[in-house]
């Protein structure tokens, strides 16, 4: 049953990383492919009517991390305190950059707002990618179930490292460059003509820069966290997401070279969540493994809700999933379609 | 510590709160327009529609980024409170993003970009989304709220975690469906005055008067029939319910420092802690025991019924904001039916010190509201969840004042900034008028 709801959990956070993270992206290469402010308003305007929606996946994944696994909800969360308060106050800034930059004519105005979006949009980046590190490399738990973690120490990994310290700070630049990688696919699908040749461009650089990032990442897990890769050893089937991450890697290269624009831009969502699913499976049973004693990790097991309240939440859960994703679909296909500068009225 | 986590999470989520309750009460003024302009065919209402749905528009996004902080509040400063009721106010939570946010953030981009592409029909369909939207995660999060003042449906709560029988047990809370219908009246109050201030604004700037008085009109009913409800039954409702499950608060929220029997109401007074009594008193004799219990001589306990390790710890906030909200209340009342008469004998539009009293009054239903939601948290201390854990149970013991103090303050910088960009925004939206429409907006992008 626990393990249903991490499932789950996973499929919700990769929900948001997936369809979020394209417009974190996209703030992210605003000011290197954007020349003038109409080309910046067109590219407001692509994420303009999703970017909202796409946020809720957090929001819903953030209570159904609270509901199935409180524990760790409640470890997490105050462990990376000053993280996620930062993390939060970043999003405050970069829902009102994108919402309020068009309301003034003024050129300083939307300045203002474009710079704001684009560097609340990397720093969110970058911390959800440093968080992602301290999933993977562990955290100082103890027999209480508690840990802190300030920002940093000295950047070291170690017995006293901080949330950003020299691995997690890989993490934070893989995202970033992943996550911009991926508002390019989208932006190449959703804009034309110069917004469009600059997703290109910025596209073809990234794409090498990716894989790099994702080996060198990869080598530091090998490192810092061996346990990760047995799982695979146990379970040589689950290669599979690995593998699939591979190939849609090199999908989404070839789908760009032929032109095919959407199908570039699911290969990109495949290869992101594929390679999520693979780290999950690799942290699996545990969701905050424990970097002083490996007893003190907080497992699906140990950090659950009550057994009889997790199946009984199944049942209103498969309908409410079942309606987020009609409301996804619906949602994007009523915005199908290039976003042309000011066509639709707002 | 205590001390800041709380003062963080009340201000951060009375802060949020500022944002939900015009978008909720407006999701209805929104419904109403629509309907109107699709079936009226009534160009006003369209007019109408379109100015709203703007302010909406800005209004949720200011509410979406500061509701996912208290979100992921719970975590960061209660982590013991969290982990205890992750079954309850965790799944009630989970709920509310599954099938509130998703419903409601989805039908709002067609509401605000998809007219044209999507037609009158599916527009339509799209405000009474949103609205239904809006209302649903307001009723999940009281229901959460609801919980943590009137627990029920408990199995267990033992090692710092509650068990509950299921799910639909604390969604049928009675606490709730009271608070609720309260809350809501109190939204679409917030909502009709907001709405009657912009049109008494223009009428007295002898601007864009028809729209102005179609504001007023559709402000006007609904404000009557809102500030009506929200004291009877919902209001007498919910302080009966206090009286009968939390009497402590009710006894704070009152002044009542001592069990009487005819107890009387307290108008006007200071609490003093000092004496234990009310300073400077102005009070209905027996009124507190007809409206509790409906007899003259009924006993009303006092707070000397209680151990003080009961009482709120801040007996004179209870009492005041108390105080504040209900005295608010009777002056929104007093001023619809004036304003609702006037509106009957067609002189409204003509009578500039009425149009005055309307116009100045809007930011008071947001401070009874915040004044109301103050009563109930602070009433409810020195519980975090009622009779079950203290708040000072509750909090995170691996987060220290330092870091609690600094985020506080992140806060109030941050949300003091957010408030004058936002009052900047919907005035510049309110003086603009609704002639700038779509068109226009977009012809200055270029």
């Amino acid at each position: 049953m626990e393990t249903i709801w991490f499932v789950l959990l996973v499929i919700l956070l990769g929900g948001f990383v997936v369809l979020d993270g394209f417009d974190f992206g996209a703030g992210i290469l605003l000011p290197w492919i954007s020349k003038d402010d109409r080309e910046r308003r067109t590219l407001i305007e692509s994420i303009g009517p999703v970017w909202d929606g796409n946020e809720v996946w957090l929001v819903a994944g953030g209570g159904l991390f609270f509901f199935a696994f409180p524990k760790a909800y409640a470890s997490a969360l105050s462990g990376f305190y000053l993280a996620v308060m930062i993390f939060l106050w970043v999003l405050i800034l970069r829902g009102i950059s994108v919402e309020i930059r068009s309301q003034l004519p003024s050129i300083l105005w939307r300045n203002f707002w474009d710079g704001l979006f684009f560097l609340s949009s990397l720093l969110a980046a970058a911390i959800l990618g440093g968080l992602l590190g301290n999933l993977v490399s562990g955290v100082p738990i103890d027999s209480s179930g508690n840990f802190f973690l300030p920002l940093w120490t000295y950047f070291l990994p170690g017995r006293h490292h901080g949330v950003l310290d020299m691995a997690t700070l890989l993490f934070s630049l893989l995202a970033i460059i992943s996550l911009a990688a991926h508002g390019a696919s989208y932006l190449i699908w959703k804009t034309d003509r110069a917004l469009q040749e600059g997703a290109k461009r910025a596209f073809r650089r990234l794409f090498i820069l990716e894989a790099i990032f994702v080996l060198l990442t990869l080598l530091v897990v090998v490192l810092l966290q061996p346990p990760l890769l047995r799982r695979y050893w146990e379970a040589p089937w689950a290669l599979l997401f690995p593998g699939l991450a591979l190939l849609s890697w090199a999908a989404k290269r070839i789908a760009f070279q032929k032109g095919k624009e959407w199908l570039c831009f699911v290969s990109s969502s495949v290869f992101l969540l594929a390679s999520l699913v693979s780290t999950a499976f690799g942290l699996y049973p545990n969701l905050l493994i424990s970097s002083l004693d490996p007893s003190s990790s907080l497992t699906i097991a140990n950090s659950g809700a009550a057994p009889k309240a997790l199946s009984a939440g199944l049942g209103w859960f498969a309908v409410g999933f079942a309606l987020i994703v009609l409301y996804t679909i619906m949602v994007y296909r009523s915005f199908w379609g290039k976003i042309r500068g000011g066509a639709h009225g707002y | 510590m205590l001390l800041y986590d709380r003062l963080q999470f009340g201000f951060t989520a009375a802060f949020h709160y500022l944002f939900p309750q015009l978008t909720m009460g407006l999701a209805l003024f929104l419904v109403i327009f629509k309907t109107s302009s699709l079936f009226a065919k009534n160009p006003l209402a369209d007019a109408a529609l379109r100015f709203w749905s703007r302010i909406f528009a800005l209004t949720f996004v200011f509410g979406v980024v500061t509701g996912i902080v208290l979100e992921f509040e719970f975590g960061t400063n209660w982590s013991r409170f969290s982990r205890y009721a992750g079954e309850t106010v965790g799944q009630l939570l989970a709920q509310e993003g599954t099938f509130a946010f998703f419903l409601e953030s989805s039908f709002l981009g067609i509401l605000l970009f998809g007219e044209r592409r999507m037609g009158p029909k599916v527009h339509f369909l799209a405000a009474w989304m949103v609205m239904a939207g809006s209302w649903l995660s307001g009723y999940l999060v009281i229901a959460a709220n609801a919980w943590m003042q009137h627990p029920v449906a408990i199995l267990s709560a033992r090692e710092g975690v509650v068990h509950v029988s299921s799910v639909w047990t604390l969604l049928a809370n009675s606490w709730a469906a009271k608070q609720y219908l309260h809350n809501m009246c109190a939204s679409v109050l917030t909502s009709s005055f907001v709405v009657s201030a912009v049109g008494a604004f223009y009428l007295l700037s002898g601007l864009h008067r028809d729209l102005a008085s179609y504001f007023l009109r559709y402000g006007v009913c609904l404000g009557l029939v809102s500030s009506l409800l929200v004291i009877v039954p919902t209001g007498d409702g919910e302080s009966k319910q206090v009286f009968a499950y939390q009497p402590v608060k009710g006894a704070a929220m009152e002044g009542l420092f001592h069990s009487e029997k005819g107890a009387p109401l307290i108008l006007v007074g200071q609490p003093n802690m000092e004496s234990e009594s009310l300073d400077n008193p102005i009070y209905l004799p027996d009124m507190l025991s007809i409206l509790t219990y409906r007899r003259f001589t009924a006993e009303v306990q006092g707070l000397d019924s209680f151990p003080k390790s009961d009482w709120p710890d801040n007996i004179p906030l209870v009492y005041y904001a108390y105080h504040i909200m209900v005295g608010l209340g009777t002056i929104f009342v007093a001023t619809m039916l004036t304003a609702a008469f006037f509106l009957w004998r067609r002189r409204l539009f003509q009578t500039r010190w009425l149009l005055w009293a309307i116009f100045l009054l809007f930011p008071f239903p947001y401070i009874a509201n915040t004044a109301g939601w103050v009563t109930a948290e602070a009433g409810r201390q020195p519980w975090v969840v009622y009779g079950l854990l203290r708040t000072v149970d509750g909090t995170s013991p691996n987060v220290h004042a330092g870091n609690a103090i600094f985020t506080f303050l992140g806060f109030l910088g941050l949300y003091l900034a957010l408030g004058i960009l936002f009052l900047f925004l919907v005035g510049r939206r309110v003086l603009r008028g609704p002639e700038s429409a779509a068109p226009a907006e977009s012809a200055q992008g270029e």
